[in-house]
């Protein structure tokens, strides 16, 4: 709250984009904070494995920002962001570093403390350690299984919550296109997971 | 009176909101009544509803600070360069001009050659020479202009010390 008791306005994006071009560094770090969470879900949702996603939130930052001054305001801040988050991740796999989410994600969850496998978004789950670590190898499977498309259009629905618009103008697509994409990869996920006895 | 294979595309676009208010009627009364639908609708839900309420593992504050610190360093890496390039950039014209003049020359007259006398045609080699006597160069340098042979030949300047 203001000294006023006035509620205090968060400073757009968009102001923050302008004072960050300026060369105030600590807008950029606001932009940092605000966004690194979501990068790293989406990433994730990609990857499948913490260290993996990192990285690439890392890597996409780092592009952010030295791509700044080619950033168009026609787009959001957001919008653009996730989709260099969604190319880095995408480049990482066709090069084959990232590691397999299959082989890779039960020994990482396995290694975290209780604490750390908690999802971060709820408070509680019944899931216990082992199984939030099986589940997330099934999901992370199950994505694998989707192509680069379908699954683009389905994490940064899902994960990041973005619109059908939203996801048309950060890929360069119609949102007829994104409907269709997330009907189909809705339907694949959903057979894929009733096989493997999670759905 | 819209059927399955007509609407079915649209049952996940209806869950997520985003169907015209006209079309999601049209979805809302057809899931009234149609029971496999209903089915097809619930299962596509379940797939979204999994993936959001199965949050991806925690990231501990020691690996954000080791992302941030990354972050840190690459800004300085941008913003340092910017400025070294324009140092290197103004120590380069300096050194051209004071240590170098002769290039300095040669790029002068090409510049007159190219945007002075070749766009009326090909001139006499006084011409070039009229031009570049308009240019302050000083008494230690002689420029020599060879006219291109044919129109696939070079312009060649060649700035001689005459000291």
């Amino acid at each position: 709250m203001a000294a006023d008791g006035a509620p205090e306005e968060r400073t757009t994006d968009e102001e923050l984009v302008t004072k960050a071009l300026a060369g105030e560094r600590d807008a950029f770090r606001e932009l940092f904070e605000r966004y690194r969470s979501r990068a790293y879900r989406v990433a994730y949702r990609f990857l499948g494995t913490r260290e993996d996603s990192l990285d690439v939130v890392q890597e996409a930052f780092i592009k952010a920002y030295r791509g700044l001054e080619g950033f168009e305001r026609r787009a959001k801040f957001r919008t653009w962001l996730m989709r260099i988050v969604t190319n880095t991740c995408l480049d990482l796999r066709r090069r084959g570093r990232a590691n397999s989410a299959t082989t890779s994600l039960t020994d990482e969850i396995i290694q975290m403390t209780p604490q750390e496998s908690q999802p971060h978004r709820r408070e509680e789950t019944a899931l216990d350690k082992m199984a939030y670590g099986e589940l997330q190898q099934a999901l992370s499977r199950a994505l694998d299984e989707l192509s680069d498309a379908h699954r683009t259009v389905f994490v940064l629905h899902t994960e990041e919550g973005m619109t059908y618009r939203e996801i048309a103008e950060s890929l360069g697509i119609s949102e007829g296109t994104v409907m269709s994409r997330l009907y189909h990869a809705r339907k694949r996920l959903q057979k894929i997971l009733s096989n493997a006895g999670v759905l | 009176m819209d059927t399955c294979e007509e609407l079915m595309k649209y049952l996940a676009a209806y869950g997520d909101g985003e169907l015209t208010e006209e079309l999601a009627d049209r979805v809302g009364r057809h899931l009234e009544v149609c029971e496999r639908c209903r089915e097809e609708y619930a299962g596509l839900a379940a797939v979204t509803a999994l993936y959001r309420e199965s949050a991806p593992p925690a990231v501990p504050a020691a690996d954000w600070e080791r992302v941030s610190t990354a972050l840190e360093t690459s800004m300085s890496e941008v913003r340092e360069p910017r400025a070294q390039v324009r140092e290197r950039v103004e120590g380069r014209r300096f050194l051209t001009w004071r240590l170098f003049p002769a290039a300095a020359l040669a790029a002068a007259v090409l510049l007159v050659a190219l945007f002075v006398v070749l766009p009326t045609g090909r001139a006499p080699a006084e011409a070039y020479f009229a031009e570049v006597d308009d240019i302050e160069t000083g008494p230690d340098y002689e420029y020599i202009v060879r006219l291109p042979a044919s129109d696939d030949d070079f312009l060649v300047i060649d700035v001689v010390s005459v000291e």
